[in-house]
């Protein structure tokens, strides 16, 4: 343990996972040079870890005229994803994550009288109350993250044992 | 927590690993759970901080959400013993501070406050980065 922790981050993480962390944030298409800068490393360094990660099928690389550009692979991303709940997850865990999620959407469908968040949002043009019109903006905000998780889990459940399968590991 | 936009568990990935390499971090938990994922949880050693303040964990939550265009993100710590808190948020609730600001309090001295805030960077890992070294050189030893 040195005296100042907090100088070392950056030491602690090399240039290329540095720039790894990073980029799985790149939701909007990026030069290596606006990464470079972002990161403090040179363009080449840059180049050369990004076009390992669209090697690795981390990223994408997308060509927009004389410009490269680099973008997280979103249909990859959620393969992970899918992949790493079935692993971290049992069946019944998924389940009933599922079935709460689920659960939770009604009860605002309920409470609420409306189909979708979007609707609940634009009840929030009629109130006075700040609370009220609080609680509403939570419940579409937290609504829409469970109508963007569902179908991730319910994916992951589709083939649960097919994945099981093929990840047991012979010894 | 009441952030717009959308969260991307991809991103969390990144913003993990980064509260993972932090010395002062001893696990980083997903909140409400794994399969929900709303937002990251980090959990400090109480050990490692100086001065030291109790020996429950302080917590710090990071929440990232996206627009088309925008980010929005609350990076917050919360020391049990104490109560004191503070943290770094990119929302909508000061828009007079600027975009993002930076809010504490402190039940022990009465003290809190809400000020201006900027960050040089735009990728959320520097961003990250750079509110954890301010956290812990900066914030905490003037608490």
């Amino acid at each position: 343990m040195s005296e100042d922790p907090g100088q070392d981050i950056h030491a602690s993480m090399t240039r290329g996972e540095r720039i790894r962390a990073a980029a799985r944030t790149l939701r909007t298409p990026r030069t290596a040079s606006w990464v470079a800068d972002e990161t403090d490393v040179s363009v080449k360094t840059a180049q050369k870890y990004l076009d390992q990660l669209v090697a690795d099928n981390v990223l994408r690389k997308l060509e927009q005229g004389d410009q490269t550009l680099y973008c997280v692979d979103q249909l990859m991303a959620t393969y992970r994803e899918v992949a790493s709940l079935q692993r971290e997850h049992t069946r019944e865990e998924l389940t009933s994550a599922l079935e709460s999620m689920r659960s939770e959407i009604t009860e605002w469908k309920t409470a609420y009288d409306v189909e979708t968040p979007g609707e609940l949002r634009a009840t929030i043009a009629d109130l006075d109350d700040p609370d009220e019109i609080t609680a509403r903006r939570e419940a579409a905000t937290e609504w829409e993250h469970l109508a963007d998780r569902i179908p991730i889990v319910r994916a992951a459940l589709n083939e649960y044992d097919w994945a099981s399968e093929h990840d047991s590991v012979s010894v | 927590m009441g952030l717009s936009g959308t969260i991307d568990s991809a991103v969390y990935e990144g913003l993990k690993d980064v509260l993972q390499r932090y010395p002062f971090v001893t696990r980083v938990t997903y909140e409400p759970d794994s399969i929900t994922k709303k937002f990251l949880r980090a959990h400090i050693d109480p050990a490692r901080l100086d001065p030291s303040i109790g020996p429950n964990p302080p917590t710090l939550d990071v929440e990232w959400r996206f627009t088309a265009d925008d980010q929005y993100y609350r990076i917050h710590y919360a020391d049990p013993n104490t109560g004191f808190n503070c943290g770094w948020h990119r929302d909508d609730d000061h828009p007079e501070l600027g975009p993002v600001h930076f809010q504490y309090e402190n039940p022990t001295t009465g003290a809190a406050d809400h000020q201006h805030a900027t960050f040089e960077n735009e990728i959320p890992t520097e961003v990250l980065w750079t509110a954890l070294d301010r956290l812990f050189e900066e914030k905490l030893p003037e608490r």
